[in-house]
């Protein structure tokens, strides 16, 4: 005899019809595994629905927010280990590639000495070339002139100031209209 | 307490602590009921409530207002025991040999206690011999009466797959209630 289908109706939460029920209960004078396995499972169930709720120990909160505040911690002190190693590592990296790219001129050091110092006599002789032809503009205006020269290169350099100081205005101060 | 629950979890969405701290207050006991029951014992069911609430704290920006926050917060609770469970299931260990935890009591006779202790025991016997999603089921049907649909959307199963879960799970539950009390058993039959 096959036990299932009584075993599904003693372990079914939903009620049983009077034929379902009559079927049981038959089986279960006759069938003495199944009818200890309906009285275990009745008392199971009375023990399962009696069982109460635990509730923790005291101070349950407290010790979720000290565990919250370690946590919070750690996950900082981790970002700040990231973040150094990151930078670290960065750094490294941009030396390693500074010293390829400079190895060559690490080797011959007179070559980079000699360019600089060509470098550096080209801008003096620019610096020279302007100052020439500044003052042969100064002293090409006579008088009146001359003033006037003075006095424009004043007021340009006087606007520009302006003009300046009302751009960083513009460009630190918020906008009074959001769109 | 509706209206009180849903500005705290709107403020922990937010990423207040202090408003979380509230949520834990509220809901510490049917969390910690879960993992207790699920694990059998109060220092591992304290560390997975805690967890617990560690990582609801962290998923906050996640929660979806339209869900239930108890199913959501039972949901991530319940999976992260049935985690658990399958992480010490090579550790065989004899129920009788493991601690019973001490519990707040409120009962002040040894008898009562000793009673407590004794259907404690015999809970956690019926449970252990459970798969843990079929363990998860069980609590949340018979200590949260947990709809089917409830149980489904919480252990992320389908309807049909709760029914048969509960079903083996109570044969299985009967068979070893019969396995710890079989003079019991008889005696009541002779009785009948």
């Amino acid at each position: 005899m096959s036990h299932q289908p009584f075993e599904d109706l003693l372990f079914s939460d939903e009620a049983l019809n009077q034929r379902q029920a009559d079927a049981l209960h038959e089986h279960l004078q006759s069938c003495d595994s199944c009818y200890q396995l309906s009285l275990a499972w009745s008392e199971t169930e009375s023990q399962l629905q009696a069982a109460p709720v635990v509730a923790p120990r005291t101070g349950f909160v407290a010790r979720w927010n000290a565990r919250l505040e370690l946590d919070q911690k750690r996950r900082q002190g981790r970002q700040n280990l990231v973040m150094l190693v990151s930078t670290w590592g960065s750094a490294a990296v941009l030396l390693v590639g500074l010293v390829y790219l400079a190895w060559p001129l690490i080797q011959s050091p007179k070559i980079v000495i000699l360019t600089y110092l060509y470098q550096l006599i080209g801008l003096l002789s620019l610096a020279n070339f302007v100052q020439g032809l500044l003052s042969a503009m100064t002293q090409g205006f006579s008088g009146g002139l001359q003033y006037l020269w003075l006095v424009l290169v004043a007021g340009t350099i006087t606007l520009m100031g302006v003009l300046w100081v009302v751009s960083i205005r513009y460009l630190t101060n918020p906008r009074r209209v959001t769109l | 307490m509706q209206d009180d629950e849903a500005r705290w979890l709107a403020q922990a969405q937010k990423g207040d602590p202090q408003a979380f701290s509230l949520i834990v207050e509220q809901y510490q006991r049917p969390v910690y009921n879960l993992c207790y029951r699920m694990l059998g014992n109060a220092q591992d069911a304290e560390d997975a409530a805690q967890e617990t609430f560690l990582r609801v704290y962290k998923a906050m920006n996640r929660y979806d207002t339209k869900r239930s926050f108890s199913s959501w917060l039972l949901s991530i609770a319940a999976h992260f025991c049935i985690d658990q469970i399958r992480k010490r299931r090579f550790k065989i260990v004899s129920v009788e040999d493991l601690p019973v935890p001490d519990l707040p009591d409120v009962s002040p006779g040894l008898e009562t206690k000793l009673k407590d202790k004794e259907e404690r025991l015999r809970i956690r016997a019926l449970l252990d011999v459970l798969d843990p999603t079929d363990r998860a089921a069980v609590v949340l049907y018979y200590w949260y009466d947990y709809s089917y649909k409830e149980i489904s959307h919480t252990l992320s199963l389908s309807g049909s797959a709760v029914k048969s879960r509960l079903h083996r799970a109570r044969r299985a539950m009967a068979g070893q209630w019969i396995d710890g009390k079989p003079q019991t058993l008889n005696a009541e039959r002779i009785l009948a």
